[in-house]
């Protein structure tokens, strides 16, 4: 029998975990999972799981970015790809890369002041993440996907089945 | 000492330099202001000129000569105006005519130098433009300082009643489609844990608005001599049901009639959170420790349990709004996170303390000191 993909959620709400858990571990998915950052990396590390989803806003504002960022920039966890799950509005575009539209709209007085932009191009679905930190400076991420509380079965696994390494 | 970019826009070389002359070594200083200012003299001839300075690089004062060789001094001002700059301009003019002058004080120009002008008329006159931009510029700062406040507050608020309408609509959406069994019981863990999230909204509401009464002083204090030990009394009577269930005792050390010229309601708040947070992070089996005595013209009263602690990076935040910390201990516990900000608030009325110790896995100690008035 072909061995269960794993799949790390990172959240600081036990029902998050538990609803998400539930409906993974019925989709045939082996789920672990962690409570805020440092034990995310230490579940990465031990575990190295096919697929990590990430909370954004845990014990501190950022948490759920500043994982990313390291995932994005530790070798060790490159190859594991992540979602990032928030109930932050997206932001559609088709046109140039993500990383150019975050440029865009951080001029548009609508979007200027806003903390966080989740971009997705529907095109290419590619997707990123630009948002001002609490040290006023602006990052920029690339992510694998978005997903939307609250969590929807119908659309998650699809993704799930996208991406998944 | 910070330096401010004044702009002199004169056809007259001689007046140009003479300000030069006057300003170069000229500092405006006031006790309300926290640091001296210096000027950096620039020059331009025309008002054309001027403009191409002013795109150019930050100005902070323009000392403009309404009579120009090409564009007039009016129009530079319309010009500064209608781009919304932060300049702060001065009007320099040997034939003060009424209209001009209502035409100058419509575009905002700050005031008039008549030519021509003593170098003291002139330092007075930087004097009262910078000491107003500086006020001007405080202000506007102090605005957007609280406009951020408020929208970071609003912005975790959102979050965090959000958070319990996600986790209840996920667990209804399971029992929708009956994802894990045909029975009521296979869904039992759910419905509880949905009550308990209803629950934490519930005291979110509740602390939110002790939070903003207090915020708002519009909370009507009641202050009058009070018996601590009553209140504790009553407080530890509320915390008994949730302390019985784990197992924990509750001691207390308290003489009877501790007075203190406090409001009752405030009190309760305090040590309610503080009884009760030592009861939800203890370990089953634990044991409160409450001790409330007065010292030296103050009221001490700590709370210590033999709980899960807290970590020292951790330490730093507790007091914050909407903070709790996360982890395998901490998850099935629900709270609002504004417990300690609030008790915090409420101490800083009366001019007191709190101190914290804590040790992961032995426990925490909180100390509260309130001064006796008079
Ligand atoms: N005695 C304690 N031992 C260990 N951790 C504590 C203790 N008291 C507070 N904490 C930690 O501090 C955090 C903030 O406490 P606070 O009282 O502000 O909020 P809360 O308990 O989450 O909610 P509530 O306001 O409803 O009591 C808690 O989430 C908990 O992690």
């Amino acid at each position: 029998m072909e061995k269960k993909k794993k799949i790390l959620i990172v959240d600081d709400d036990v029902d998050v975990i538990t609803v998400l858990g539930s409906i993974l571990t019925k989709a045939g998915y082996d789920v672990i999972s962690a409570l805020n950052k440092q034990e995310g990396l230490e579940k990465l590390r031990a575990e190295h799981p096919n697929l990590a989803i990430l909370d954004v806003v845990m014990t501190t504002h950022y948490e759920g970015f500043e994982l990313a960022q390291e995932m994005l920039n530790n070798p060790e966890f490159a190859d594991i790809p992540f979602f990032i799950q928030s109930s932050i509005d997206i932001l559609v575009t088709s046109k140039a890369s993500v990383q150019e539209m975050a440029h865009e709209f951080r001029k548009d007085p609508n979007f200027k002041d806003l903390q966080v932009l989740m971009i997705k191009n529907v095109e290419d679905n590619t997707a990123g993440i630009d948002y001002k930190a609490d040290d006023g400076k602006t990052y920029f991420f690339p992510v694998r996907d978005f997903i939307r509380k609250p969590v929807d079965a119908k659309k998650i696994l699809p993704e799930i089945e996208k991406h998944i390494r | 000492m910070s330096k401010l970019n004044l702009l002199i826009v004169d056809d007259e070389p001689g007046i140009r330099s003479g300000v030069e002359r006057v300003l170069r070594n000229f500092s405006v200083g006031y006790p309300f202001m926290n640091e001296d200012f210096t000027f950096q003299i620039i020059e331009a001839e025309t008002g054309e000129r001027a403009i191409e300075i002013i795109e150019s690089q930050p100005i902070d004062i323009v000392l403009l000569d309404n009579k120009l060789p090409g564009m007039d001094g009016i129009e530079v001002l319309e010009y500064i105006k209608t781009k919304e700059y932060d300049i702060s301009v001065m009007m320099i003019t040997s034939y003060a005519s009424l209209d001009l002058a209502v035409k100058a004080t419509n575009n905002g120009a700050f005031n008039f130098v008549p030519k021509p002008f003593t170098p003291q008329e002139l330092k007075t006159s930087v004097e009262n433009i910078t000491k107003n931009l500086y006020l001007r510029r405080m202000t506007r700062q102090m605005k957007e300082d609280s406009k951020q406040v408020r929208f970071q507050f609003l912005s975790v608020l959102s979050h965090e009643l959000k958070s319990p309408l996600n986790a209840i609509e996920g667990y209804l959406r399971i029992m929708k489609e009956k994802q894990v069994g045909e029975e009521v019981d296979d869904y039992m863990e759910m419905i509880n844990r949905s009550m308990e999230r209803i629950k934490g909204m519930r005291t979110l509401i509740f602390d939110l608005l002790d939070l903003t009464r207090i915020e708002s002083g519009k909370k009507t204090r009641d202050l009058r001599n009070i018996d601590l030990h009553d209140v504790v009394k009553d407080v530890i009577a509320t915390v008994e049901p949730l302390a019985i269930q784990r197992n924990i005792e509750i001691m207390l050390d308290c003489e009877a009639n501790l007075y203190l010229n406090a409001d009752k309601n405030e009190m309760e708040i305090i040590l309610n959170n503080f009884v009760s947070n030592a009861v939800k992070y203890n370990k089953e089996d634990g044991k409160v420790y409450i001790t409330i005595l007065k010292k030296d013209g103050q009221v001490v009263m700590s709370v210590e349990d033999t709980g899960i602690g807290i970590k020292k990076e951790d330490q730093a935040l507790l007091f914050q709004d909407f903070v709790r910390i996360k982890n395998e201990k901490t998850k099935l516990v629900t709270g609002s996170g504004l417990g300690l900000s609030i008790a915090k608030k409420i101490v800083g009325l009366y001019n007191g303390t709190i101190d914290m110790e804590s040790e992961p896995d032995k426990g925490s100690k909180f100390t509260i000191t309130l001064p006796l008035s008079k």
